[in-house]
């Protein structure tokens, strides 16, 4: 998982904790201090990242910017804010619209349950259409005889190989007890 | 604040095509929609207090009049304006950048213009076209662009300039990318660009920023024939017509100088005339030959220098002179 982070200067310290709790869930995590070079990769580098997360007691110039560029991509924003800070006019007035209601979360944190507002931001990306769009794309090569089954499979199914595929990854995926116990705790806080 | 108190002025003058998850489509044609199409993209205020001011409809084609308009209003606001962003057709994008480029030379204030990346209503006729802007842009990428204008509007900035897709190009070097790219369809005749988005925009350092006098001007002339010319296919120039212009604008192209009558005809023609060739110095004699510019921006400095020819030296001296950055490596 790629996500953009920001962080307004007022911020630092449960910054630093922020992003280290997301490291160690195995995500990428790209931040205001990353350099993007080569104009391939500098182009569309927003549409790379799943969600934007952006942190800070008073919203600066580039806090705004970055909930406004993630809203008009349809990227999941999480705003976070310490608790008992007043939130901006033009973020509260956002929350109430049709248009943005459902991409943008916002969230008062205290120091001790910073890690359990991320957690629960993950598990809605986890949960939400996103995570279930075909949006990955795959090289996989497999030998003559595992591509004639599927050739055979697809005709005798009327299905697309593809789909073939992902049915049977999605059936194995829902009855592996295993993985379903570990996706229960993938996001919980280790105390 | 994010907004820090910014007041930005949105000039409406087409390429305003919105396309919804849903696929409904948004634009504004007439004052009456500016509402609804600003309700789609709620995210523009926290970036700015807008104000905005319709020019011309989604389906009209800009004429002189509506950039004559452009800049007189842009005049008239600059006072209560920390920046100004121009919403226009792609099509028509370059050429408007351009005109303003010569119209308001050493403006105190940043014009950026932007759009997206279709425009006009003939929904039916652009299908194939739409369908892949909402599959792999999700969208007319008008909201991005209008937000990373946004962002940039109130900087200072050495003249107009394009914020589309990644890319922040001064008006006067912008042509169409080569490239089937939707995002980023225009390049910097010279790769010069004034800026990037990557995670937010990186302006480029050692902008010339502090301003000269601030040249302003009202007029541009109509009465401009424009010629692209095609190497064996004759063509001839009829004394009547030519009454009705004040310039002749030939565009040529390929490895190629003007044939000799064809010169001739044009030297004839008691008219001022412009060759314009992207790379090669062509024509001799009394012709002025402009090279190491943009098609578009030859014709907006032949358009404003024409409509200007009182208030400035020689015609020849001022088109060969580099008035708004227009020449490659300046």
């Amino acid at each position: 998982m790629k996500i953009f982070f920001y962080n307004t200067k007022d911020c630092v310290l449960e910054a630093r904790n922020a992003e280290k709790y997301l490291r160690n869930l195995g995500a990428t995590v790209w931040n205001q201090s990353v350099t993007v070079n080569g104009d391939a990769k500098a182009d569309n580098v927003l549409g790379q990242v799943e969600a934007v997360i952006v942190l800070g007691k008073k919203l600066d110039a580039q806090a705004g910017y970055m909930i406004a560029l993630g809203l008009s991509q349809n990227k999941p924003v999480l705003y976070l804010l310490p608790e008992g800070s007043e939130l901006d006019p033009a973020i509260k007035n956002l929350g109430p619209d049709k248009n943005v209601s459902g991409r943008l979360t916002i969230s008062h944190f205290l120091v001790t349950d910073l890690e359990q507002k991320l957690a629960d931001f993950l598990e809605k990306l986890d949960t939400s259409g996103l995570a279930e769009y075909f949006n990955i794309k795959y090289t996989l090569r497999v030998s003559r005889k595992l591509s004639d089954y599927l050739n055979w499979k697809a005709e005798h199914s009327q299905t697309k190989k593809a789909d073939w595929i992902r049915d049977f990854i999605k059936e194995l995926m829902e009855a592996d007890a295993e993985y379903q116990k570990y996706l229960k705790n993938k996001f919980k806080v280790k105390k | 604040m994010p907004k820090n108190n910014k007041k930005i002025y949105l000039l409406l003058a087409g390429g305003t095509v919105l396309i919804d998850k849903q696929g409904h489509f948004y634009s504004v044609q007439k004052k009456e929609d500016i509402a609804l199409w600003l309700a789609q993209m709620p995210e523009l205020n926290i970036l700015a207090d807008m104000e905005t001011v319709l020019l011309a409809g989604e389906d009209d084609v800009l004429q002189f009049s509506h950039w004559e308009n452009m800049a007189r209003i842009i005049k008239v606001k600059a006072g209560q304006a920390d920046g100004f962003v121009i919403v226009a057709p792609v099509e028509q994008l370059a050429q408007t950048g351009a005109i303003l480029g010569f119209l308001l030379q050493n403006f105190s204030k940043t014009i950026i213009l932007t759009g997206a990346s279709i425009s006009g209503t003939d929904y039916n006729q652009k299908k194939a076209l739409i369908k892949e802007l909402r599959d792999k842009h999700s969208g007319s990428g008008l909201k991005s662009n209008l937000i990373n204008a946004i962002q940039v509007a109130s900087q200072t900035l050495p003249g107009p300039a394009i914020m589309f897709g990644t890319r922040l190009i001064p008006a006067v070097k912008a042509i169409p990318a080569n490239s089937n790219d939707r995002a980023n369809m225009f390049v910097s005749q010279d790769n010069n660009y004034w800026g990037r988005v990557d995670f937010g925009i990186s302006i480029k350092s050692g902008l010339q920023t502090s301003k000269p006098r601030e040249n302003i001007y009202d007029k541009i002339s109509a009465k401009i024939l424009t010629l692209q010319d095609v190497r064996g296919v004759d063509w001839n120039l009829d004394k009547n017509d030519l009454l009705k212009y004040e310039a002749i604008i030939v565009k040529l192209a390929g490895n190629y100088q003007l044939e000799k009558e064809k010169q001739l005809l044009l030297e004839k023609s008691g008219r001022s005339v412009i060759l314009y060739h992207r790379e090669l110095s062509v024509g001799s004699g009394s012709l002025v030959c402009l090279a190491d510019c943009t098609w578009e921006t030859a014709v907006a400095k032949t358009l404003w220098a024409v409509a200007n020819r009182k208030k400035l030296p020689a015609f020849e001296k001022v088109m060969k002179q580099n008035i708004a950055g227009e020449f490659n490596n300046t």
